[in-house]
């Protein structure tokens, strides 16, 4: 029964996986070089963002294929609709993890800020959620993930705070601006996440958020 | 007695001395009300249990796999079926208001305001002409220009007046497989039907043809209620408003189309539209 589509269907369930396993582990990366950067942070980021690239053009092409050929309905329509819009937001995330190691390589010295330090554990633990709810239709687990957005956010606006005021006194500008780069990049992390999540409840309920 | 509305149609009303129960009432919400309704062949029983209310000016696709029961359903509600040997119905289908197997029910009558179009195009083997102006002669309109009007609002709506106008006199069966079921769309629609049934009208057709007499769904609706069964589940997504799902005689779920077609709210609806089975 339709045996060659429900292959396809795997083989992007599959492909999907590996996409969301480079951006966890790379993003885990960028963010203990951030702490403690090792040689090659720059080019391991620079590897997962092409890595990423790759897969978000495999997965484009895969749904293209199931769409022509087989007019997915209900729930495979559903996923498939969602896949093409999560994949954009994962192929952002390799991006920004790209972005924060190029950024971080120019600081003189690294961010210490707790502020980075929080929202670099808040998005490790948005992205593994937002994976793991997507993946496994989770709805409660999507949940958690929005939620935790707030706190990257707020930090975000604390750590704005904080440079403004060293931008006064610290005549390290550049490090400065470096920092409020990063803590922008990882913001936006989180609101990838979020959508990923957002895209959990659709894929199960047909609604992006409980308010539609 | 008979007149003739805007739509060019005939609109026929029953004479009171020969069916006095069948005045249809088609202005109301729901134009076919079905309750209850079992439906069986001697020992074999088709139809279980089945409830369904159809509203006026929707198109509504009834899907299903092979022997679900929905070609019997919808025979049954212009009462095709009570040419089979056997068939026996119960519960109750009202029509326009009217209870279509309460004792008096004129068939013709019913048949012009319920019209119906089959998988294999039937065209009458005369003119294009004749075949359009069968119903409305039937009726007794003997008047060429009455008869002309009709005969060219029909074709019009449904959508064949400019190939056919030069052909009127012409067989129909020198019509490519498309022409012909549509001329037996125009031919339905000349006895000016409230209700259409289409069963499988595309299942035998090319893309092209099948793309017309989509549209032409869309256009019909806006004055005629049109039930339609269909074996291509993306049709009923693309032409219908509501879609009943058929399985072993009963009716597993009836939604909007877009909600059955992204949400369906039961498994086996999923399992089937998704190709799972059947």
């Amino acid at each position: 029964m339709r045996s060659h589509y429900l292959q396809q269907l795997s083989e992007l369930e599959e492909l999907i996986g590996k996409m969301g396993g480079l951006i966890v582990n790379g993003f885990d990366e960028v963010a203990a070089s951030l702490i403690k950067p090792n040689g090659n942070f720059v080019k391991d980021a620079a590897n997962v963002e092409q890595r990423t690239d790759r897969k978000l053009d495999e997965i484009e092409r895969l749904c293209s294929l199931l769409l022509l050929t087989q007019q997915p309905v209900a729930s495979d329509m559903r996923f498939i609709v969602s896949v093409m819009n999560v994949v954009v937001d994962m192929e952002r995330i390799g991006d920004q993890i790209r972005d924060i190691a190029e950024t971080a390589s120019k600081c003189r010295v690294m961010p210490n800020e707790k502020e980075i330090a929080t929202m670099c554990e808040c998005c490790s633990v948005m992205i593994k959620g937002a994976w793991d709810a997507y993946i496994g239709r989770d709805v409660e687990g999507a949940r958690r993930v929005e939620a935790r957005d707030d706190k990257v956010d707020e930090a975000f606006d604390s750590l704005k705070i904080k440079l403004s005021e060293r931008i006064r006194t610290d005549d390290d500008t550049e490090d400065i601006l470096n920092c409020l780069m990063i803590g922008k990049y990882l913001e936006r992390i989180g609101d990838h996440a979020t959508n990923i999540a957002e895209w959990t409840n659709y894929v199960v309920t047909g609604k992006r958020d409980e308010s539609q | 007695m008979q007149r003739e509305d805007k739509t060019g149609g005939l609109k026929v009303k029953a004479d009171k001395s020969a069916a006095s129960s069948a005045i249809f009432d088609f202005n109301r919400e729901v134009v076919i009300d079905i309750e209850h309704m079992d439906l069986y062949y001697t020992a074999f029983h088709a139809i279980k249990d089945v409830s369904m209310k159809v509203k006026r000016n929707e198109v509504t696709a009834f899907i299903g796999p092979s022997g679900c029961g929905k070609s019997t359903l919808i025979k049954s509600l212009n009462r095709m079926n009570d040419l089979i040997p056997g068939c026996r119905i119960t519960g109750k289908i009202e029509i326009g208001g009217q209870d279509i197997y309460a004792p008096g029910v004129d068939l013709p009558i019913l048949r012009k305001n319920v019209g119906m179009v089959f998988q294999k195009p039937n065209p009458f083997p005369k003119s294009v002409y004749d075949n359009v102006a069968y119903a409305p002669r039937m009726f007794g309109i003997r008047d060429k220009a009455t008869l002309d009007h009709i005969v060219e609002s029909s074709l019009r709506r449904a959508a064949m007046w400019d190939e056919l106008k030069d052909r009127l006199n012409k067989s129909a069966l020198g019509l490519s497989g498309g022409q012909q079921q549509r001329l037996c769309i125009a031919r339905s629609l000349a006895a000016d039907p409230s209700v259409l049934l289409m069963d499988e009208p595309t299942s035998a057709l090319d893309p092209i043809s099948t793309g017309k007499i989509e549209e032409l769904c869309d256009e019909l609706k806006k004055t005629v209620t049109v039930v339609i069964v269909t074996h291509n589940m993306q049709q009923a997504a693309r032409i219908s408003d509501k879609t009943a799902f058929f399985l072993l005689g009963k009716v597993i779920e009836f939604d909007e189309t877009a909600k059955m077609f992204s949400n369906p709210t039961h498994p086996e609806t999923e399992r089937y539209i998704s190709g799972r089975f059947g």
